[in-house]
């Protein structure tokens, strides 16, 4: 008999899956990306570099910031500019804004409902109210940064080629880090919750592939390393991994010489545990992971060791940013001509790279881009295909359920495009 | 009865994908015209669930949208919030897949957080990847303004 899961729920875009549960395998595997990179060349080719980034924003309403950072990250290696110490900074506290406004909504609004046994967290609105209003305070105080350093919560406007036009109030990053600071017990009640649910028994060893920055849990680098050896600059991305097509889907998928690989939290986690927060390390301990699981399960666990993790560094940064002022923190003044320039960033869900080239007169002649949802896919389909034969004697609702949270634990984002409202008129 | 404080209009959507970047132009366009400045002007873009909290923190709003109701492209269609929740609370009840703007509305409802919410919506042509609008959706924008525009001066003056 075939089981088909159409529409996978509770993940960012579309997914289908056709499972053969007589053969054992899966007949197919398709994940719709909107991202693809002919569509991200033909958007950008022609325009200006100083129109990229704005362009760029809008290709994610959940990652704008990574999308928007990674591009002028790009641009501004094209064009030999380099941003000063504290928009650099801004720049991280920006990420972290972001990558905690992600992981939130994944872990309360995709998770929760799967390992509390219900459809969605609006049954959760008269039962646990409490849990659905901390998941948005939690929310909100993830926005305020990105409210407060890039201008508003999502989409940024306050960044530019070289820095910020516009910078934060001092007032306001007060405020925040009160704010985070509160966050704590919102925190540890998160913690609580998701130390009690119980977790799928699954491993599966891969490659783990992440930005390499020795100072620090990555975000912004130069540099990416994996489990299985592999240092490399960001530069020569396309010596390292191939992107490729298959011909039952029409997303692109990704591998290095080895095979597939996994970007995303439980990479960074794994690669990094030691430059974790100290708290990080705890709320590690205490939902019963460290740098040795190979569960992608875990993820989860993952994703919620790095929200404390980046809370404390947020609280940090901005301490810092305090400690030296903002004032003469201006753009530097941006060239004109043209260029090549690579970057990556660490997003939400893992690696992240964009690469252009600009002419002479700064109008771009190639885009390149590569998501990490497109990277992870290779991997989430060859963990499908090693968990089923394990749940083959289970129930056509549990092995879906099963799946589904596989690929949730992944937190694919698979489209970011349009949410139509549709109404009948009577 | 209490005193109105933020006032708001939304414009939401995608602006690489055609007519559903209509609400985040219209915003724009809105600026370039006579708006009470105690009126805040919001490029809401596809934020989702952060559109929650942009609802959350005002008291009365107008959202704009693209959405699809049948009509010829480019149609304006002026509709209360309340009624797009109690048509489709049963339906997207079950899931929260796509955290699109009715699921935002009920769970803003649910809540308490819901403001006194005007939709403006309009009937797309087009919603594949561009950077324009179409030619009904971009020769009812100035229709639609206006129809704002009146909106607005209908709405009690803020103290």
């Amino acid at each position: 008999m075939k089981i088909e899961l159409n529409h996978i729920t509770r993940i960012e875009g579309h997914a289908h899956l056709v499972v053969d549960r007589k053969q054992g395998e899966i007949k197919d595997c398709r994940l719709e990306i909107v991202e693809s990179p002919r569509f991200f060349e033909a958007m950008l080719k022609g325009r200006h570099f100083s129109d990229v980034a704005p362009i760029v924003a809008r290709v994610c309403g959940v990652c704008s910031i990574s999308h928007t950072l990674a591009s002028l990250m790009a641009t501004e290696q094209a064009l030999g500019v380099e941003p000063d110490a504290k928009a650099r900074l801004l720049r991280r506290l920006l990420s972290f804004g972001e990558i905690m406004q992600s992981h939130l909504l994944q872990l309360y609004f995709m998770a929760v409902p799967d390992y509390l046994g219900i459809s969605s967290i609006f049954q959760l609105l008269d039962s646990r109210r409490e849990l659905v209003a901390r998941a948005l305070r939690l929310k909100r105080t993830a926005n305020r940064i990105c409210e407060v350093i890039g201008g508003r919560p999502i989409h940024p406007v306050t960044t530019t080629i070289g820095g910020f036009s516009v910078m934060p109030y001092v007032s306001d990053l007060k405020h925040l880090r009160q704010e985070l600071v509160a966050a704590l017990p919102d925190l540890e009640a998160t913690v609580e919750l998701f130390a009690g649910f119980d977790f799928p028994e699954f491993e599966r060893e891969t490659e783990y592939i992440c930005l390499s920055d020795p100072g620090h849990y990555p975000l912004h680098a130069n540099r990416f390393c994996s489990s299985s050896g592999l240092n490399a600059a960001v530069t020569d991305y396309k010596k390292e991994v191939e992107e490729y097509l298959t011909g039952y889907s029409t997303a692109k998928f990704a591998r290095t010489a080895r095979g597939s690989y996994m970007v995303g939290p439980l990479a960074r986690f794994k690669n990094n545990f030691p430059r974790l927060s100290p708290m990080a390390r705890k709320v590690a301990s205490a939902l019963t992971i460290d740098a040795d699981t190979i569960n992608p399960y875990h993820s989860l666990k993952a994703r919620l060791v790095e929200v404390v993790n980046y809370v404390e560094e947020s609280i940090h940064t901005i301490d810092e940013l305090l400690l030296h002022g903002l004032n003469g923190t201006k753009p530097r003044a941006v060239p004109t001509g043209g260029g090549q320039g690579t970057a990556a960033v660490e997003a939400p869900r893992g690696l992240l790279f964009h690469s252009y080239t600009y002419d002479r007169n700064g109008l771009l002649d190639t885009a390149d881009c590569v998501i990490p949802t497109a990277q992870n896919l290779a991997n989430i389909e060859t963990d499908l295909k090693a968990i089923l034969p394990e749940l083959l004697d289970r129930s056509d609702q549990e092995l879906t359920r099963r799946l589904e949270m596989l690929i949730r634990s992944y937190d694919p984002c698979l489209s970011c495009s349009t949410h139509l409202l549709k109404i009948d008129l009577v | 009865m209490s005193a109105i404080h933020i006032s708001r209009i939304i414009g939401i959507g995608n602006l690489l994908m055609g007519d559903d970047g209509l609400g985040v132009v219209a915003i724009e366009e809105l600026r370039r015209r006579k708006i009470p400045p105690t009126i805040e002007l919001i490029d809401g873009g596809c934020g989702g669930v952060t559109l929650l909290q942009i609802l959350a923190e005002c008291d009365r709003a107008i959202i704009i949208d693209a959405a699809d109701f049948g009509k010829k492209p480019g149609a304006i269609l002026r509709y209360p919030a309340e009624k797009i929740i109690n048509s489709q609370q049963s339906t997207t009840q079950a899931s929260l897949h796509q955290t699109g703007l009715a699921e935002v509305l009920i769970l803003a409802k649910k809540l308490g957080q819901l403001p006194d919410l005007t939709l403006f919506l309009v009937q797309p042509q087009i919603i594949e990847r561009s950077l324009e609008l179409s030619k009904p959706v971009q020769e009812a924008l100035p229709h639609l303004l206006d129809m704002l525009i009146a909106e607005l001066a209908a709405w009690p003056k803020t103290d």
